[in-house]
């Protein structure tokens, strides 16, 4: 018997085979629908959270800012003291 | 399993079903209206998800039966299903309805498959036990039970590269035409006949190292 017949004959006999039964219908459409949304919630999720970091870090700043003061103040004041 | 599928949702520009709206006017007037798929398609199209699903369950055991020449395994033949479904979905707007939507359908199919059969070629290959044929060869035609048939020739076919793995399966398990193979795999018809005899070739070789094996 040749590859062929061999082929032949095998796939004869295979081709009563069939699949299990499946059902993918839910699961294709759940897919494409998340496919669909998800880049734009995504994209507001993100901007909220990088607004809120922002704010933040702001606040932050304005209040160091408004705080800040000279490096060398504490060693001058200790100078002053030992010089006086 | 990777799904193919699930990354091409993810590359897929979004919008979703809005990103099809744009080619529902000029689908409209291309598609041959004697398809009876044609309002779902349609439908599809415009942003309808009832639709594709009808479609998808009036397909999925056509493909399903398609797909079960790639594996044998019920949880990658869901996963190939559902990926042949979605790649239909993302490439429904270019369906002209010059052929049956069938046909089309049974292109990404095959697209699919013969994808994952190439991300499967690392994987070791099965050597068929030599009593399996020992045991084929002396049985009478209808004597082997389908299952087992079918469970032998994939394990055969599996011992070679996906392009004659591919050619084999359509000429004889389909029983294609070189035309209608060409058709399946988009190649030329001088092609499939090419690949054809290389792949009979190779199988030939196989049978005759198991031989020499006994």
């Amino acid at each position: 018997m040749n590859e062929e017949q061999i082929l032949k004959k095998l796939a004869s006999a295979a081709r009563g085979d069939g699949p299990p039964r499946i059902d993918v219908a839910e699961r294709v459409l759940a897919d494409l629908a998340v496919a669909g949304e998800p880049r734009n919630l995504l994209l507001w999720v993100f901007t909220a959270t990088s607004a809120a970091a922002a704010s933040v870090v702001a606040v932050l700043a304005l209040r160091v800012w408004a705080a800040r003061q000279d490096p060398f103040s504490d060693f001058l004041e200790s100078m002053m003291a030992v010089m006086q | 399993m990777a799904s193919y599928a699930t990354a091409a949702l993810r590359g897929a520009r979004g919008g979703g079903w809005d990103g099809l709206m744009d080619s529902v006017a000029g689908w409209a007037h291309s598609m041959a209206m004697d398809q009876p798929e044609a309002p779902d398609i349609q439908a599809t199209l415009a942003g309808d998800s009832d639709a594709y699903e009808r479609l998808v369950r009036r397909y999925q055991n056509e493909i399903s039966q398609r797909m079960w020449r790639f594996t044998r395994d019920r949880g990658e033949l869901e996963e190939l299903v559902h990926d042949v479904f979605v790649e239909a979905y993302l490439s429904l707007k270019g369906f002209r309805g010059t052929g049956p939507f069938s046909h089309w359908l049974n292109r990404i199919a095959t697209r699919v498959g013969y994808r994952f059969w190439k991300s499967q070629q690392r994987r070791a290959r099965q050597e068929v036990p030599l009593q399996d044929w020992d045991g084929f060869a002396a049985s009478e035609d209808g004597d082997i039970p389908a299952r087992e048939a079918a469970e032998l020739v994939h394990s055969l076919l599996a011992q070679l590269p996906p392009r004659d793995r591919m050619v084999l399966t359509l000429v004889y398990l389909e029983e294609l035409s070189v035309a209608q193979a060409a058709e399946r795999t988009g190649w030329s018809q001088t092609m499939v006949k090419v690949q054809a005899h290389r792949a009979r070739k190779k199988l030939r070789a196989l049978l005759e190292k198991a031989e020499e094996l006994k």
